[in-house]
């Protein structure tokens, strides 16, 4: 009779298999999970020569090649939403919303790999106003993604060890989204300091946002928690280093002409705080990240792959 | 029966005429990329043109489609209220709804005396607006219709989505009927909610408008119509006429009892082409074949029974009292005895003008609401006194006015709002926002904010703060940012108002400047 720890050669290799087949399928799919992020800190970082359409082109299919090109993420029939910053009413020179190149290059990247693309961010200026002026709908348009107003359809998620909230209302489509990318740009906040990957989630929160300002640094934190993304591009082709997140004068512009693209919106944030030349450290959502074990916001730490375009 | 065939051309032109009218207000909206076409619908009205002439001092050019238009009534007669006019599209269309009675003669008695009230009305407007008061604004037929299907467009709006919005309660329907909603709002609906405020008294004046075809068909156009009676005092001497062939004319009176204008005197032999519309019913309803239209020159008329006989027409006499009577009528439409306090609130969109020149100039059509992108504007009813009826008045708390937007003073067809360029509304100065430190969150809780600072679109921002280290009940210290506003950078444009997360009335608000000179 068989002892119960014993184990017959088939239980054994039919185990082996199952676990094997696990670790396969875990490393297939970890950038869709999301699970791969907190290990490593790998970003790529391009700068490219000018803003022209062609380079921000070139700067995107750059940073995707250091990270082991599209195919790496992108599988063909995906539903992919990309979410950029969409919030006002102002032309890419202003840099308040994400440059429509840049939207339009990932889009068509993403759909030479088969993917569907679909575009929206829920403005604070009027919508049609937004998504005209900022470019992105003709951008969108031109690339063969579709780009739609938002809807009402929120569906509440918990917050796994939230540090204020216990659930929030996350919009449908991107909890159903097979991969989201999140397009912030970079730019100054007063609350906040500096807007970037990880406030522009808020574009797909439902309800009265107005109300997450209170302890705005821990609801951030919040915010990556409960919203799946898979892939960040911060665009600083032009940032906005005062007056933001919505005005600013020309002076306050500046093009630092780099995109930085990975996984974790933690460590992007973090690398995208020292091209205002801040210390991550002194961000108030990057500390409560990284003390939460969500990232490394050490720059020296980081894995960066640097490329020209 | 004779040739019905134009009587459908006719019906064609109506419907028409209404289609485009309907898609146009529809389409009054970003983006637009020339609004001349849309300031058209009002520039057809020469009554219009001639009051807000008076109101501006100077004639206003822009309105000489309107006046072309009068002056086809010349070869043509009143041809404008029959084919083109949507108001009178409008009133042919819903009196089938409100007209009980059968199409008894008792309903078509067209009493003289009556007759002249359009031009007593047409008289009122005129001088009013000589004084500065646009009354004209208020009751001209394509003002009224723009304003009123502006607000009837806002119902339907929030109908459509009412009911979308219930069928996604349904189970299994949910992600369909969003998907519903979102190729509707990329459609014909707007992609914000949109309500006016006082959209009831807007709404009231137009059912008034219809609800008159109870008493007698068309009996807005007939008695009441201020640019009905422009266009009636020269189809007095239009050339195309009604003939009837009295050979065959047995007096059956079966055109006398279809004209909805009531214009036909005499037992059916006579014409009152002051009111014949041209819409051609009483060609279809002849069963001896004895009416056709034609060419025929006044001074040519032999037959006197051709022309209608004068009885009680419009003397001297009624303009003098008419006169008379709004010179003493004037002060009581003037502001009322708390303006001082309520014009605090009164904010004008950009463009505007003076307090007294804006509401000489404004002809109250809506377009500027009808266009804003946040559905900031709205009509006010006797906030700037009875003559300030219907003009619009930003309301931030609704929608404030986008810095990267100059909409409504593009489509203004008068110039109430002058033209002005996006470079310019950084010193355009409209208002100014002031905190009201009691409901503020930071000032009156430890808690952080700064929503209004956020948002504050001028490029420097003209809300700042000051950092204040408090210690909480708890014994722990916070640092808040406490915003001010410097008065001479904000222009008023309230989005800090609209966005203040603090519920009910803001704790930032827009008003008139503190230290603004009285008018």
């Amino acid at each position: 009779m068989n002892h119960p720890d014993d184990i017959s050669r088939k239980d054994f290799l039919a185990r082996a298999g199952k676990i094997i087949s696990g670790i396969v399928l875990y490393d297939s799919m970890s950038p869709l999970l999301n699970l791969s992020a907190t290990e490593t800190g790998t970003i790529a970082v391009v700068q490219g020569r000018d803003l022209a359409k062609n380079t921000v082109t070139r700067m995107a299919r750059e940073a995707f090649d250091a990270l082991g090109g599209t195919g790496a993420f992108i599988r063909t029939g995906m539903n992919v939403v990309i979410k950029p910053n969409i919030g006002w009413n102002a032309a890419p020179s202003r840099a308040h919303n994400t440059n429509p190149d840049l939207v339009e290059a990932v889009a068509r990247l993403c759909i030479e790999r088969g993917a569907r693309v679909k575009i929206f961010d829920r403005p604070c200026a009027p919508e049609r106003m937004a998504y005209q002026n900022s470019g992105i709908m003709s951008a969108a348009r031109n690339a063969g993604a579709q780009i739609e107003y938002m809807g009402n359809r929120y569906r509440t998620v918990p917050v796994p060890a939230g540090l204020n909230l216990r659930t929030l209302p996350v919009y449908e489509d991107i909890l159903d989204a097979d991969f989201v990318i999140n397009m912030p740009i970079a730019k100054h906040h007063s609350l906040a300091r500096l807007t970037m990957a990880m406030k522009n989630l808020m574009g797909v929160i439902g309800g009265d946002r107005g109300a997450y300002h209170g302890q705005m640094d821990r609801n951030i934190v919040d915010f990556v928690k409960a919203i799946p993304t898979h892939l960040t591009i911060l665009d600083a082709t032009r940032i906005l280093t005062n007056h933001g997140p919505a005005s600013g004068t020309p002076a306050d512009v500046r093009s630092p002409k780099t995109i930085v693209m990975g996984t974790n919106p933690v460590i992007v944030d973090a690398f995208g705080a020292t091209i205002f030349g801040l210390d991550p450290a002194r961000l108030g959502y990057l500390t409560h990240a990284s003390r939460a074990g969500m990232g490394e916001i050490n720059v020296r730490r980081m894995n960066i792959i640097r490329r020209n375009a | 029966m004779r040739n019905p065939r134009w009587t459908k051309v006719r019906a064609a032109s109506q419907l028409a005429f209404w289609t485009i009218f309907i898609l146009m207000i529809i389409r009054m909206r970003f983006p637009m990329e020339d609004t001349a076409p849309y300031q058209l619908i009002l520039r057809i009205s020469a009554h219009l043109g001639i009051s807000a002439s008076i109101g501006a001092g100077t004639f206003l050019w822009s309105f000489i489609p309107g006046f072309i238009l009068l002056a086809l009534a010349i070869p043509l007669g009143r041809y404008f209220c029959g084919w083109v006019c949507p108001l009178g599209s409008t009133i042919d269309n819903t009196a089938r709804l409100i007209s009980t009675k059968s199409q008894g003669a008792q309903k078509k008695k067209n009493r003289d005396g009556t007759r002249r009230w359009k031009y007593i009305v047409l008289i009122i407007c005129l001088a009013a607006s000589a004084a500065g008061i646009q009354l004209s604004g208020i009751l001209d037929p394509l003002s009224l219709a723009v304003r009123s299907f502006t607000v009837l467009y806002s119902y339907f709006d929030s109908l459509i989505k009412l009911i979308v919005h219930g069928v996604s309660k349904i189970p299994f329907l949910e992600s369909g009927a969003d998907r519903v909603l979102l190729l509707l709002k990329d459609g014909f609906l707007d992609t914000n909610e949109i309500a006016f405020q006082w959209h009831g008294a807007v709404f009231a004046l137009f059912l008034i408008v219809l609800g008159l075809s109870f008493f007698s068909t068309r009996f807005w156009c007939r008695y009441l119509c201020p640019l009905g009676a422009c266009h009636a005092l020269v189809s007095n001497i239009g050339f195309f006429r009604r003939i009837v062939d009295f050979s065959r004319c047995t007096n059956c009176l079966a055109c006398e009892r279809e004209c909805p204008m009531g214009a036909i005197h005499e037992k059916g032999t006579a014409t009152d082409e002051s009111n014949c519309i041209k819409c051609l019913k009483c060609l279809t309803s002849c069963k001896y074949d004895a009416i056709r239209f034609g060419f025929s020159y006044p001074w040519k008329q032999s037959k006197p029974a051709e022309r209608i006989p004068e009885g009680r027409g419009f003397t001297r006499r009624d303009v003098m009292i008419t006169l008379a009577g709004t010179v003493i009528a004037l002060p009581l439409m003037k502001s009322g005895a708390d303006a001082e306090n309520s014009s605090v609130n009164l904010i004008r969109p950009p463009g505007a003008g003076s307090e007294d020149d804006f509401k000489g100039l404004c002809i109250r059509c809506g377009m500027c609401m009808k266009v804003c992108p946040t559905n900031g504007l709205h009509p006010v009813l006797f906030e700037s006194g009875i003559d300030g009826a219907f003009t619009p008045k930003l309301i931030p708390r609704i929608g404030w006015c986008e810095l990267n937007c100059n909409l409504c003073s593009q489509v203004c067809p008068t110039g109430a709002l002058r033209k002005v360029e996006i470079d310019e509304r950084e010193k355009l100065i409209i208002g100014t926002a002031y905190i009201i430190r009691d409901l503020c969150i930071p000032y009156s809780e430890d808690r952080e904010c700064i929503v209004c600072e956020e948002m504050c679109p001028t490029a420097t921002k003209s809300i700042k703060f000051t950092e204040e280290t408090r210690i909480r009940p708890d014994g722990t210290a916070i640092t808040l940012k406490l915003p001010y506003v410097l008065e001479n950078i904000c222009v008023g444009c309230g989005i800090c108002e609209h966005k203040c997360p603090v519920r009910g009335s803001a704790a930032i608000q827009v008003r008139r400047r503190k230290h603004e000179p009285k008018p």
